[in-house]
């Protein structure tokens, strides 16, 4: 880490402060927020904070990219958010006063500004704007560790399952009863359909009728319950 | 035969012959420029491209083996087929539509996530180019192609056996 005083840019003048959770402050607080912080250049492959490290300041990205990142229990390193230009970092340790759960490192030569610890608690007690672009910023950052957990899931062969009935459904209808598939496939062809083995095919349509979800009359398919179905799909807007 | 069938079967051969084995082209570049780097196989770009390739090759098999078929059988004036085995496109396209819409946010997210310093970066990006430069736009104008004919043609028509609300609701709800 090198500091550099003289390069250091002023609070009030950062183009990408406009874009982050100190976007509303005023001059005022810009002009104290700008005594209470220093800058750093990191170079790339450089830690700004280690796991399990007690956070000591807020570090807002002037410039660069950084990659936040763990180790998981097989060793492996796990990349859990990037953070660029206009991004705060290791605000969610210090307001929950716990250890760092994940380790900062610059992906390329970053220039970084460090705010104090205690100034930042103190501005976001006693300044209501700031409070609500954290949790805004909170709130955005839940949703998009939410949409990778379902992106990472959602494709799991029981939905591929319900998604080949629905298909089925649409194509050759109900029988009179309005609920038997007006067709007759062998489990070889539905697996084909879904892309798995037909011995998964066949303990998946077992589960299925166990849910109540469909109902197994030899090779007849009654689908008893659509709108679960549907739901298993995953398929809506 | 329908009139409009023609302009289907032609638009189902663009598909299959064009822009599908495109897409399947720089999927196999993707797989053949070697591995992924640690950051992207940990921040989930293999997860992402997996699930992407998933999908697509899901969608072909449906077209393929189910809606296109269907589509053409519909535009057949041969009657035996209709009375028989109805399909319901409103719900075969939709369907589908929510599959591409699926494919879209995979792009989305693999646009977000792939690394620039990547060596793969070239060829994943051709991938990316060519969902969005062949695949959704050909997407579109058969999706188009089939809302037209399903308000106006008559060989459509008479095949619906629903209503295009009650599909939807069925999602919806």
């Amino acid at each position: 880490m090198k500091n550099n005083k003289d390069l250091s840019p002023s609070c009030m003048f950062c183009q990408p402060r406009k874009n982050s959770i100190f976007s509303n402050l005023s001059d005022e607080e810009l002009e104290l927020m700008n005594m209470h912080k220093s800058c750093a250049i990191y170079r790339k492959g450089q830690y700004i904070f280690n796991e399990n490290g007690f956070p000591q300041a807020l570090y807002c990205i002037n410039n660069g990219k950084v990659k936040l990142n763990t180790i998981g229990i097989d060793g492996k390193e796990q990349i859990l958010r990037l953070a660029k230009s206009g991004d705060v970092i290791g605000y969610r340790s210090l307001l929950s006063n716990e250890r760092y759960h994940c380790s900062a490192v610059a992906l390329e030569d970053s220039s970084i500004c460090v705010i104090d610890k205690n100034f930042f608690l103190q501005s976001v007690n006693n300044n209501q704007k700031l409070l609500f672009e954290i949790i805004k910023k909170l709130s955005s950052d839940l949703k998009t560790a939410e949409e990778h957990i379902v992106s990472l899931s959602q494709k799991n062969v029981r939905e591929r399952m319900a998604e080949a009935l629905l298909f089925f459904k649409a194509t050759f209808g109900f029988a009179e009863d309005g609920q038997t598939l007006n067709v007759v496939l062998s489990r070889e062809e539905i697996a084909d359909y879904v892309g798995t083995s037909t011995e998964s095919a066949i303990r998946l349509l077992s589960e299925f009728n166990q849910d109540k979800i469909i109902q197994l009359e030899g090779k007849k398919i009654k689908i008893i319950n659509l709108p679960k179905l549907i739901k298993t799909a995953n398929l809506n807007d | 035969m329908c009139l409009h069938a023609q302009s289907a079967n032609d638009l189902i051969q663009f598909l299959m012959k064009v822009v599908y084995p495109s897409v399947q082209y720089h999927f196999l570049e993707v797989v053949w420029k070697g591995n992924f780097l640690p950051e992207e196989k940990s921040n989930g770009v293999d997860h992402i491209l997996s699930d992407l390739k998933s999908e697509f090759n899901s969608l072909y098999t449906y077209e393929t083996k189910l809606v296109f078929p269907a589509v053409l059988r519909t535009f057949d004036k041969n009657i035996q087929y209709r009375v028989t085995n109805t399909p319901d496109i409103y719900e075969l396209v939709d369907l589908t539509r929510r599959k591409e819409n699926r494919m879209r946010t995979l792009i989305d997210e693999l646009k977000k996530h792939v690394l620039p310093e990547s060596e793969k970066n070239q060829s994943i990006e051709k991938l990316i180019d060519s969902f969005e430069t062949e695949f959704f736009p050909a997407k579109e104008d058969w999706n188009d192609m089939i809302n037209n004919r399903l308000s106006t043609c008559s060989c459509f028509k008479k095949a619906i056996k629903s209503q295009p609300s009650e599909s939807n609701n069925e999602f919806n709800s």
